[in-house]
């Protein structure tokens, strides 16, 4: 345990007014860059790179822990407004979030995000500064195996999805696995699927993937139909509603926390997996599964918890064992190092004054962006009653933008456009884009730690079977693939039996 | 639209940094360099990279900016450099060797690594390891190969196609005729989560990074495939003295100008380069980094590139083999 | 000739074209190394199972079909506007395609002037012109010289 004098050392270092100007320099750099699609909190961390030559470690790591975690609820703002991820963790917001937007709750769904992403970087950094050394080697027990089976648990919850039309939500999940295996598979070194291609080498780009999915084909709807965003006038001020919305769903909160720090602190899987899959583990939990993907506030809830508890979660590994959780906190690590803290399990001893500094940067930052989020909140939602020809072009154009800037490549446009068409046509047709979305962000998890698997177990399938862990995630997946069929039967036989 | 003006505000004060670095000059350079960088910012390419970038602007009195192209291990930045129309020095690459030299041996790339201009190199005295967890059962590295005897090896490596990693397992193979199962991760980090938790046998990967967690006391680095042994760790013995010779697998971070850069451009570039290695304050950020600083000039830096391409032309056949 | 309309729906139209594609690619994937081929034939194998059963349903049992796809409720959506899609993909395309020869910056005011000109409101010019000009500037400062991103990059115009 940590002595107390250095938590409070840690706490007091943060209230100087040079770091608190630079956690608000940080803040506000994270939102912007969080709502420019294209730019993620990686690239924003290293803009800021320059300004923090000549600090102290804890003043730099103060400004750097603002981009990292306002980067989140940037890219949820436009995620909810405009349909387009400007980060690709914010994309499981959007399913939820700008159906909600449409029906003129926009203010409500950014005060749902602004609120759980705040809870969940509280709660998480909480976790993060008493139990990350214990979290962290729990989560090392999870080896190819076990993150193959996780993957095949999480998408599992398609066959829940897909219930009220089985065979056109099967197809878009095929659809969604059969991309994710283009380009170079990186455990046997071979090329696959990319029709001569260089440029499909690294696969189908997530983020270009997305914004075609989602934004272009709403700007295609839109244009159609010649309409705002939001069909209706704003409900209400949305002020509070969003806050005292968050709380009404407490259960939602905390299973979508678990899963977002508990996939934050593996090293093999990010924010968007985490995301993606609180999101559908509460499709799995509720009874209502037709509500989802026509502005129900729980998917909201659910995807910005499980954001930004992974955020945190990000850094358990981090900063205990010195492996990064995700691209992000890989940038977060090698800016640590360039500062001279190295990470491992005594870095909360010796660096103990910076580290717990940085939590209380974590904190103040969640508190203000809660603040910043229901304050702007009714205010950012009135660009959804922008005028037809001048959203379109809008929207088209940072969607564009947020597609070419990754790669600086126009071969990503016609990706973008590509899906543009895809997802207009699957919306008009009664395909739901869920299962395909996914399946994309889970397929190259479950594929590569199958492969891992089989290779390390010289193509024996007992190793999916080997360890205490292994089989609770296997009873898992087929209870969850078998439910959604037994539970009627199960209600029948209830009712006979009476 | 009110709030959009609101947040154009803060984007305006940010845009006015890169002008107050830029200062208008006559000759080269006049105006900024961009130096692509063939790795993922925040990673062992890009961290020295975008240091160096720093110091260099210092020399060069421009701005010197940093772009990172990803894709084919790196090789998407080398061809989009090496094709450029106009080599007048603006564009330059930074990128880690000999896995460059993989990517264009093996992958049968557009780009010649030989008839690049060699600008020079910082980070090096970096080499391959072998890693085990601290609490294994294999103590040394005898003990491996003995047990491999019995049983096949789980030996897990990072970072994808072309990679050093992919060259170390080929002598591990060939050279030490170790027993074993290649399990490919994504990237270092990966590797030494799956070999804390017991998932493979032993893992590798860089010195820079393995020292750190060996010095934790995480994780115990085996044998380096270094040419002596290292200063940090003393008692860590070298291939070659576990009885492999011809081991050796370098790892370092420099810069390239595509070919028929002018050679005064070259030179400016070049002497950027070697007088930022020389900088107290580069020196000082190196060690608080724990970056290993090995600085050559171009002609030794060229001279490595040749080398390299000899000992990777020796395994060549059987790193086609693996792919 | 006359083809029957049920070889016309969209629909039968995209679920036939995936079918095909995916048979190729099962036909492709024997050739990737046996490791790698796995997954991908496993799953373009499950997807050509469920189109074949789609096609069986809809060619024959077309009954069953209404009544598993019945369930899922129409969106309540507003019809669009034929011409007004069609004219919209013009101004993406057009957009693109300004941007791939002078630069992304591009782009900006050729979304905005193409839209604006084809389907926008008549008469409300001042407004439009003012939010391009806004745009384009503003990408010219933030993503040009604050973010580097080479937006002035085209085919015929190269200024990086």
């Amino acid at each position: 345990m940590v002595p107390f004098d250095i938590i409070f050392q840690g706490i007091a270092a943060t209230f100087t007014v040079q770091n608190l100007f630079l956690l608000l320099l940080g803040l506000i750099v994270g939102v912007v860059v969080g709502i420019l699609p294209g730019i993620g909190p990686a690239a924003g961390m290293v803009l800021v790179l320059p300004f923090s030559v000549g600090l102290q470690a804890t003043s730099a790591l103060v400004l750097m822990s603002g981009v990292y975690l306002a980067s989140s609820y940037g890219g949820s703002v436009s995620a909810i407004l405009v349909n387009t991820p400007g980060e690709s963790a914010s994309a499981a917001t959007l399913l939820d979030g700008y159906p909600m937007t449409q029906r003129g709750r926009g203010a409500e769904a950014l005060g749902i995000s602004a609120t759980a992403g705040c809870l969940g970087a509280v709660f998480g950094v909480l976790a993060l500064a008493f139990t990350a050394p214990l979290l962290a080697s729990l989560a090392l027990r999870f080896g190819p195996a076990e993150n193959c089976l996780l993957a095949l648990f999480a998408l599992s919850v398609i066959s829940a999805i897909v219930k009220r039309n089985p065979i056109k939500g099967l197809i878009s999940a095929c659809i969604g696995l059969v991309l994710a295996t283009v380009g170079a598979d990186e455990v046997s070194n071979s090329i696959r699927f990319t029709f001569g291609l260089e440029a499909l080498e690294d696969g189908v780009p997530f983020v270009q993937t997305m914004i075609g999915l989602f934004a272009i084909s709403q700007v295609l709807t839109l244009s159609e139909q010649n309409q705002t965003i939001s069909s209706v006038e704003l409900a209400g001020s949305g002020f509070l509603t969003g806050f005292k919305t968050t709380f009404k769903h407490p259960l939602t909160l905390l299973r979508s926390f678990i899963i977002g720090l508990w996939i934050g602190a593996l090293p093999a899987a990010g924010r968007s997996t985490a995301s993606f899959m609180a999101y559908a583990e509460e499709i799995r939990a509720a009874k209502d599964k037709s509500q989802f993907g026509k502005g129900n506030p729980v998917g909201v809830i659910a995807a910005e918890m499980g954001n930004n508890a992974c955020a945190m979660g990000d850094l358990i590994p981090t900063l205990s064992l010195g492996i990064p959780g995700s691209v992000g906190a890989a940038v977060f690590l090698g800016i640590m190092i360039i500062f001279g803290v190295i990470p491992g399990h005594k870095v909360f001893i010796e660096q103990g004054k910076t580290i717990y500094a940085l939590f209380t940067a974590f904190f103040i930052e969640s508190l203000l962006i809660l603040a910043l989020g229901l304050t702007y909140a009714k205010y950012f939602a009135k660009i959804t009653l922008v005028r037809n020809d001048l959203i379109v072009p809008i929207i088209l154009v940072f969607s564009l933008l947020g597609s070419y800037a990754i790669q600086n490549s126009f071969f990503d446009l016609l990706i973008t456009a590509v899906f543009g068409a895809l997802g207009y046509f699957m919306n008009k047709h009664g395909y739901s884009p869920v299962p395909l979305v996914l399946a994309l962000v889970l397929g190259p998890m479950l594929e590569k730690n199958f492969q891992r698997a089989l290779i390390m177990s010289d193509g024996s399938y007992s190793i999916f079977a080997s360890s205490g862990i292994s089989l609770v995630l296997v009873a898992l997946t087929f209870f969850s693939l078998i439910y959604p069929y037994l539970s009627p039967l199960l209600k029948r036989w209830r009712i006979r039996s009476r | 639209m009110h709030s959009m003006k609101k947040l154009l505000v803060p984007l305006l004060i940010l845009s006015i940094y890169p002008s107050l670095v830029q200062a208008a000059q006559e000759k080269f350079p006049s105006r900024p360099i961009k130096m692509v960088i063939t790795h993922a910012a925040g990673g062992s390419v890009d961290l020295p990279a975008r240091a160096m970038a720093q110091y260099m602007q210092k020399y060069l009195k421009v701005s010197v900016q940093c772009d990172n192209m990803l894709g084919g291990g790196g090789r998407k930045a080398m061809e989009y450099v090496f094709g450029q129309v106009k080599p007048d020095g603006y564009t330059i690459v930074a990128s880690a060797f000999p896995s460059r030299l993989i990517g264009e041996l093996v992958y049968d790339s557009k780009y010649k690594m030989k008839e690049y201009v060699h600008l020079g190199s910082w980070v090096g005295g970096d080499y391959r390891t072998i890693f085990v967890a601290r609490d294994s059962v294999f103590k040394d590295f005898r003990q491996v190969i003995e047990e491999s005897k019995k049983r096949k090896i789980n030996v897990g490596g990072g970072g994808g196609l072309g990679s050093t990693s992919q060259l170390q397992i080929v002598y591990l193979k060939e050279l030490v005729k170790l027993n074993l199962n290649f399990v490919p991760f994504d990237s270092d980090a990966e590797v030494t989560a799956a070999v804390l938790g017991k998932h493979v046998d032993i893992g590798t990967g860089p010195l820079s990074g393995a020292i750190r967690n060996h010095k934790s006391e995480e994780i115990r680095i085996l044998a380096v495939h270094a040419p002596k042994r290292i200063k940090e760790i003393p008692e860590i013995p070298t291939m070659k003295e576990l009885g492999f010779d011809g081991v050796v697998i370098p790892y370092g971070v420099g810069a390239w100008a595509p070919p028929h850069t002018p050679k005064e451009r070259a030179k400016i570039l070049s002497d950027a380069i070697t007088t930022s290695c020389k900088d107290p304050e580069f020196i000082k950020w190196a060690e608080k980094s724990s970056t290993m600083l090995d600085p050559m000039g171009p002609e030794e830096f060229y001279k490595v590139t040749l080398e390299d391409y000899r000992s990777i032309e020796k395994v060549l056949p059987l790193l086609k083999k693996e792919k | 000739m006359l083809i029957p309309k049920k070889f016309k729906e969209p629909v039968f139209l995209f679920n036939g074209f995936l079918l095909g594609a995916f048979i190729v690619m099962h036909h492709q994937a024997s050739r990737f190394p046996e490791r790698a081929q796995k997954f991908p034939k496993f799953v373009l194998g499950l997807g050509i199972l469920t189109l074949t059963l789609w096609m069986v349903a809809y060619l024959f049992f077309p009954a069953l079909l209404k009544f598993t796809e019945g369930q899922a409720e129409k969106e309540d959506e507003v019809a669009g506007n034929r011409s007004r899609y069609y004219w919209s993909w013009f101004c993406i395309a057009g957009s693109i395609v300004v941007g791939y020869l002078f630069g992304f910056m591009f782009v900006v005011p050729a979304a905005f002037l193409s839209y604006g000109l084809i389907l926008g409101e008549k008469g409300k010019w001042v407004s439009l012109m003012t939010v391009m000009l806004a745009m384009t500037l503003c990408f010219y400062i933030v993503f040009y010289r604050t973010l580097h991103i080479p937006v002035l990059n085209g085919v015929f115009l190269n200024i990086d």
